[in-house]
């Protein structure tokens, strides 16, 4: 009775949520959270000058939430992108900062990859007001903003959810920037929700 | 089963049990990936963030759900098919799976593809090549789709070629073409292992055999020498310390060995006999010549022999000796060697002639006791196994024919004699069942009956016999028969004067009776006499010669007898006279109608007398319901006569507690009349101032006892044993029947007489008890010798 069990109920149970698992691995994985299309450029120009950032170089704004996994992975695919711009570039990361955060909430490994990046301006968004303000609602949503040509890219830099490889977004966010001919281009967002009430 | 087979039995065995190995290793495997999993998931992707609310992340889920899936599927079909081949393909598959999602998860980290060599590596432990090639598959196939169609995952790069899988693959394939010829090496040599170890074995067990067969044989050997050993050790132990003496000599009698038995029995010690003749010290000059002889002609000629001789010990003490010479000779039958065993048998020759002194004496017992003693089996045909000659007496056959000599001869059947062939015809039948069914019941038997003798006289003989038991063999009958012929014809004898003597005292017993009739009616005769003579005397003193007289005046006057009467002095008298006359007249009526009707009881008395006398033969009485007052008035009125004359008092008391009582009223009357004539003789004879004669009655729980006792002249002491015996008496006219017949006729009725005295000149007392319950009925009974005798005055 149990060896029939076993094989015809436990053994085929068990391969059934392996399956599923792995279905819904691959689901959530490939499915983006959000996609960015109404952002306003002059007040992402508006909040480069606010912030006190040059607004004659390439500026790149990175608004994310230090604790989700998933940005780290954005995080690495910007540092690993931006030896590879050819343009003078600034980087301004709006760390997301709850009304409630405790001290250590924005060191995490998605901040330090971030800071290894230079030069780059982190800024607490409190509450993620700013990025609230210009409609950022994702973890590693990325706008480029380059000087004369405005909005060069919005969106993110992973093709996954938490992947580093080189993927199109991050192959067009580098094309972007060092090609000025390339016009603004968006791209889903995989991460954590910057809002917390979206 | 061939060396091939052991081989490849060996062979499965082992990698049977090297799969198991492999198998916990790879189950052990699943569960650390699986922890393994969780904790990466932990620590990389714990939580997931919406705003600033977290929640575990899906990571951490899947991990659990999806790896805990991998891993349980692969452990619980490890443990349900451990030893099947496919289970090592399922491992394989589960492995790669492992590997494939952990690089989806990893989005296609290339370190993270290098757990797919681990695994082949350690999926290469099993030794087989075929799960090294399923592992493969399963990668290529997980590769081509999802390099493919979903590159991303599994190369982290959105693949510039959709072949790049191929790559991968053959890096795969690199791996395994080393990884197989590896395992099938692996695989052949573990078998060549197991050949070697099979031969290894096999030989092993060939020499473990050879050596449990040389052990065995060995273990054998060794028992039948520890045996032998044992067995020499025994029989050199029985040899020194046995009470025989054993000597060895050598094949011309010379002593090569003796024990100590030989010191004990012949006084010589070991260091004398040595070297000298056995012979020296078997014989002696009271030894039988012939003995002597046959023992040099058995030393010399290698013969054995067995003899019992006298001979002496050192200190010249005389023994008897029981030797036994033995010669031991070679395989090839040549004399080696003497064994010469001597037993001391002084005691046993000692008792022996005692014994035969015994027998010798027993014999004589029986020869010259009266009687033939013999002894038989049971179901031998009568035969004896020893009949004493006593039997020729009885028979007139010698002992010898009726005894078989052993019980073969018995069994043969010999013609002997048996006792029992010489029982009359008319009493065979009668005795052999007797004897029969007393053995049978394994009781003694004793029976009278006739034999005829050799000369054909009839003879009385009496045997008596039992069965004994004979140790779970035939049993054994032991009699005696003894010749009862002069016995018998001397009961008969006997018999013969004893009817005699019936009819002698038939005549004794007729004439007591008439004795007894002619005592007891005596002595009422005595009062009838007494009251004849009253009435006699009476009628002699009548008044009636007064009446003559006046009838005469009568006569004399008759013409004028009123006027004679009137007038005359004379006729004045006549009423007178007349009324006096008629008073006497009527007394003398009186007295006479007292004396006849004390002349009536007597004659009834003598009447009842005579009928119980008559019917004493018959042992019976009339038995009446008495009133003790009625019994005791007729008892003294029958000795009336007597009391008067002697002017005796009799004091009569009777306790109120006598009740009316049944008994013989004429048997208690004859003993209360002998008992009172006795008392009134006894007061006659002392001659005392005031005699006196007591009666009383008085009564216990169980008997009612009458009592007559006087004070005369007593009766001595060793005359009271005697005074119930017939034919005793004390007085001058007496025949010494009164006292007997009394105390038989009280035993009649159930009631007992004693006698009591305190000896010559204090009276005497007789004491009739009567019994009142059934009880003192028995005890009468059974105290009759006691109440004949009068032996209860003494207690």
């Amino acid at each position: 009775m149990i060896d029939r069990l076993i094989r015809f109920v436990a053994l085929p149970s068990l391969l059934a949520s392996y399956l599923a698992g792995v279905i819904q691995l691959t689901d959530y994985s490939s499915r983006p959270s959000a996609v960015a299309t109404n952002v306003v450029w002059s007040d992402v120009e508006s909040l480069v000058a606010e912030v006190g950032g040059d607004t004659n170089v390439t500026t790149i704004l990175f608004f994310y939430q230090p604790g989700c996994p998933c940005t780290v992975a954005s995080a690495r695919s910007l540092q690993r992108a931006c030896p590879l711009l050819n343009t003078p570039y600034q980087i301004i990361a709006f760390a997301y900062l709850p009304e409630d955060a405790p001290a250590d909430w924005i060191d995490t490994r998605t901040s330090e990859t971030l800071l290894r990046i230079s030069p780059i301006k982190l800024i607490d968004d409190a509450q993620g007001m700013i990025a609230q303000s210009l409609g950022i609602t994702t973890s590693g949503h990325c706008l480029v903003l380059a000087p004369r040509r405005g909005g060069i890219f919005s969106g993110g830099l992973t093709s996954l959810r938490g992947h580093e490889g080189t993927g199109p977004s991050l192959t067009q966010f580098i094309h972007s920037i060092n090609d000025a001919s390339e016009p603004l281009s968006e791209w889903p967002v995989f991460g954590c929700s910057i809002s917390s009430t979206l | 089963m061939d060396s091939a087979s052991s081989r490849n039995n060996l062979f499965q065995t082992r990698y049977q049990n090297e799969c198991r190995w492999v198998n916990r290793l790879m189950a052990r495997l699943m569960f650390g990936q699986w922890i393994l999993g969780i904790l990466f998931a932990l620590f990389w992707t714990p939580l997931t963030w919406i705003g600033s609310t977290s929640q575990v992340h899906i990571h951490v889920w899947g991990a659990i759900i999806a790896g805990g899936a991998l891993s349980g599927f692969t452990i619980l079909w490890l443990k349900t098919f451990p030893d099947a081949a496919h289970t090592r393909h399922v491992v394989a598959v589960a492995q790669m799976l492992w590997s494939a999602m952990l690089i989806h998860l990893s989005g296609g980290r290339i370190e993270t593809h290098f757990h797919v060599f681990a695994s082949l590596a350690i999926l290469s432990s099993y030794r087989d090549w075929k799960t090294l090639v399923t592992a493969t598959i399963t990668i290529g196939i997980d590769h081509f789709i999802r390099g493919v169609f979903y590159p991303l995952s599994v190369f982290g790069v959105a693949a510039e070629t959709p072949i790049r899988w191929l790559e991968h693959v053959s890096w795969v394939l690199f791996a395994v073409a080393y990884l197989v010829p590896s395992c099938r090496r692996h695989r052949s040599e573990f078998k060549e292992l197991c050949d070697r170890q099979t031969e290894l074995e096999i030989a092993k067990h060939t020499v473990d055999q050879q050596v449990d067969e040389r052990t065995q044989e060995l273990v054998q050997i060794n028992q039948l020498l520890r045996k032998k050993t044992n067995e020499a050790e025994k029989l050199a132990m029985v040899a020194r310390h046995t009470d025989n003496a054993v000597s060895i000599t050598d094949a011309q009698g010379k002593i090569e060995w003796s024990n100590e038995g030989f010191t004990r029995i012949t006084g010589y010690s070991a260091e004398e006999a040595l070297g000298r003749q056995i012979l020296d010290f078997l014989h002696c000059s009271e030894t039988k010549p012939e003995i002597v002889k046959t023992m040099r002609e058995a030393f010399r000629h290698g013969d054995g022999c067995n003899l019992e001789l006298v001979n002496r010990r050192k200190n010249g003490e005389l023994y008897w000796l029981a030797t036994e010479v033995r010669p031991i000779k070679t395989i090839r039958g040549d004399l080696n060697r003497f064994i010469v065993i001597d037993r001391d048998i002084s005691e046993r020759k000692n008792v022996e002639l005692s014994l035969a002194q015994a027998e010798q004496q027993l014999r004589s017992i029986f020869d010259n006791v009266p009687g033939a003693f013999y002894r038989r089996y049971l179901h031998r045909d009568d035969k004896s196994i020893f009949m004493s000659r006593w039997i020729e007496r009885i028979t007139g056959y010698p002992a010898d024919e009726f005894v078989v000599s052993d019980a073969s001869e018995s069994i043969c059947h010999i013609r002997r004699r048996s006792h029992l062939d010489f029982i009359h015809p008319e009493d065979d039948a009668r005795v052999r069942k007797h004897i029969e069914t007393s053995i049978q019941q394994r009781g003694e038997f004793s029976i009278e009956y006739r034999i005829v003798d050799k000369n054909e006289n009839i003879r009385w003989v009496w045997e008596r016999g039992k069965c004994v038991d004979n140790c779970d063999e035939d049993p054994l009958i032991d009699g005696t028969v003894f010749d009862i012929t002069e016995r018998i014809e001397a009961e008969q004898e006997n018999q013969k004067l004893h009817q005699e003597l019936l009819d002698v005292s038939r005549r004794a017993g007729m004439a007591e009776i008439a004795t007894g009739v002619l005592h007891n009616v005596g002595n009422i005769l005595n009062s009838v006499n007494v009251s004849a003579s009253i009435i006699r005397k009476q009628l002699e003193d009548s008044p009636i010669d007064k009446l003559e007289r006046i009838s005469g005046l009568i006569d004399e006057y008759e013409g004028d007898f009123f006027a004679f009467v009137k007038d005359e002095h004379r006729g004045r008298l006549v009423p007178e006279y007349l009324r006096r006359l008629k008073d006497s007249m009527q007394e003398g009526r009186l007295d006479m109608i007292t004396e006849f009707s004390d002349l009536v009881s007597n004659i009834d008395h003598i009447k009842a007398i005579i009928s119980v006398q008559q019917s004493t033969a018959k042992c019976s009485g009339l038995v009446q319901k008495l009133d003790v007052h009625d019994v005791f008035r007729d008892a003294i009125s029958a000795n009336k006569a007597s009391i008067q004359r002697d002017k005796i008092i009799i004091n009569q008391q009777i306790d109120e507690c006598v009740p009316v009582f049944v008994s013989d009223k004429h048997r208690i009357l004859q003993i209360l009349i002998n008992l009172i004539k006795n008392a009134i003789d006894s007061l006659r004879e002392s001659g005392v101032p005031s005699p006196t004669v007591t009666v009383t009655a008085t009564c216990t729980d169980e008997w009612m006892i009458l009592s007559v006792g006087d004070n005369g002249v007593g009766i001595p002491p060793e005359r009271l044993a005697r005074i119930f015996q017939h034919g005793f008496t004390t007085k001058k006219t007496g025949y010494g029947f009164g006292l007997h017949s009394s105390a038989n006729a009280a035993k009649e009725i159930g009631g007992v007489l004693t006698g009591f005295s305190d000896g010559v000149g204090c009276g005497a007392t007789f004491e009739l008890k009567l019994p009142s319950t059934e009880a003192s009925l028995n005890e009468s009974i059974d105290h009759e010798t006691i109440c004949i005798t009068g032996e209860r005055a003494y207690e």
